[in-house]
């Protein structure tokens, strides 16, 4: 790549670089993963960002790599994480029951196998059927049933709390 | 709070924190096919030594029939060593992001097993020559007579049975190997084909 593409990299990554977070927090618990795939996924990015067209925004085409080499990518096993726990919550009750809700949604999520937890994401960040359908290689008519079938599963848990 | 207001909290508050790593692109991967394409090219080296070894040793060795089959591994092993490094060449550790995620995970599964399937079949055939070149070899040092050696029956059924127990036992030890260095990751990889092919 050439100095000025390479500089253009930086900056779009720069302004990007939550989705890596995200998809780092969503799929990796183990210390060591997420430094190995922070790397891997700019890596992959880096190599990649040559074919990148324009055709999509940055962050979907970011998203996609961050997907794909996330999902490919052997793991090492979970570890649990101290952030991963229910913190200590102060203020209103009202306040605590929100953060409930977004723990138990986060367990929830962690919970759903690696396909389920990146169709559900992908819907709950705004993804049409159809774009999940492209990215994931898979019917949209199979986005949809998934995505009922998961939507159901993560509200039943929601609404237990 | 519905799904969707937990998920835009979760999203802000927990998913986007920064990890602790700093914005450094490296030139090295630790990606499944990475590991492949650096294995081929270890394969490779390790050939060329062996390569070597039979070269020096074909001056060590005089018998014509030893000097046969190690003219026989020096040809297995310039074709294992051109093979290698054409795989070294051909693999691509950066996976398209312009592909679907089942084609990504599909091709490098495919990628992977049709490799390691290749590797140990053509190895299959090397090992029965192998094992007896060393065979010969030793022969030779012991006794100084190959084919005085060779005409003992016993010694030809000594052979036989090297060769039946060392071929499959090299064979099964070899796949054992890459069951442990790749069996894992292609069993995920196989699994979330399988999440994704599954209609529920």
């Amino acid at each position: 790549m050439s100095v000025a593409a390479d500089q253009k990299f930086t900056e779009l990554i720069d302004q990007s670089r939550g989705i890596i977070y995200k998809v780092i927090r969503l799929y990796v618990r183990n210390p060591e993963d997420e430094k190995d795939l922070f790397q891997e996924i700019l890596f992959q990015a880096w190599k990649s960002y040559p074919r990148f067209d324009g055709r999509s925004k940055f962050s979907t085409w970011l998203y996609r790599v961050g997907l794909n080499t996330v999902l490919t990518f052997q793991r090492r096993p979970d570890l649990v994480r101290a952030t991963d726990n229910l913190e200590p919550v102060g203020g209103s009750d009202h306040s605590h029951e929100r953060n409930e809700s977004v723990d138990a949604l986060y367990q929830a999520i962690r919970e759903l196998n690696d396909i389920d937890r990146m169709i559900v994401t992908l819907h709950l960040d705004g993804y049409e059927n159809e774009e999940i359908s492209e990215i994931a290689g898979i019917t949209k008519n199979h986005v949809a049933v998934k995505l009922h079938r998961i939507k159901e599963t993560l509200t039943r848990k929601l609404k237990d709390l | 709070m519905d799904l969707q207001q937990a998920w835009n909290k979760l999203r802000d508050e927990r998913l986007s924190k920064p990890t602790s790593e700093a914005l450094n692109i490296g030139t090295k991967s630790k990606h499944p096919i990475q590991k492949l394409k650096s294995a081929y090219l270890t394969t490779t080296l390790f050939a060329v030594v062996f390569l070597f070894v039979f070269v020096a040793l074909l001056f060590v060795f005089r018998e014509g029939l030893i000097q046969a089959f190690l003219w026989l591994m020096i040809a297995s092993y310039t074709a294992a060593v051109m093979v290698n490094y054409r795989m070294y060449q051909r693999l691509e550790p950066v996976i398209p992001p312009d592909q679907d995620l089942k084609s990504v995970l599909v091709n490098t599964h495919v990628l992977i097993t049709k490799n390691i399937r290749m590797q140990e079949y053509v190895a299959l055939f090397i090992y029965p020559f192998a094992g007896a070149t060393g065979f010969f070899m030793g022969g030779a040092t012991a006794s100084g007579d190959i084919m005085g050696m060779l005409a003992k029956q016993q010694v030809i059924i000594a052979l036989i049975i090297m060769v039946i127990v060392l071929t499959p036992a090299c064979f099964y030890l070899s796949r054992w190997l890459y069951r442990v260095s790749y069996g894992k990751c292609l069993n995920e990889l196989q699994e979330r084909i399988n999440a994704l092919d599954d209609p529920a």
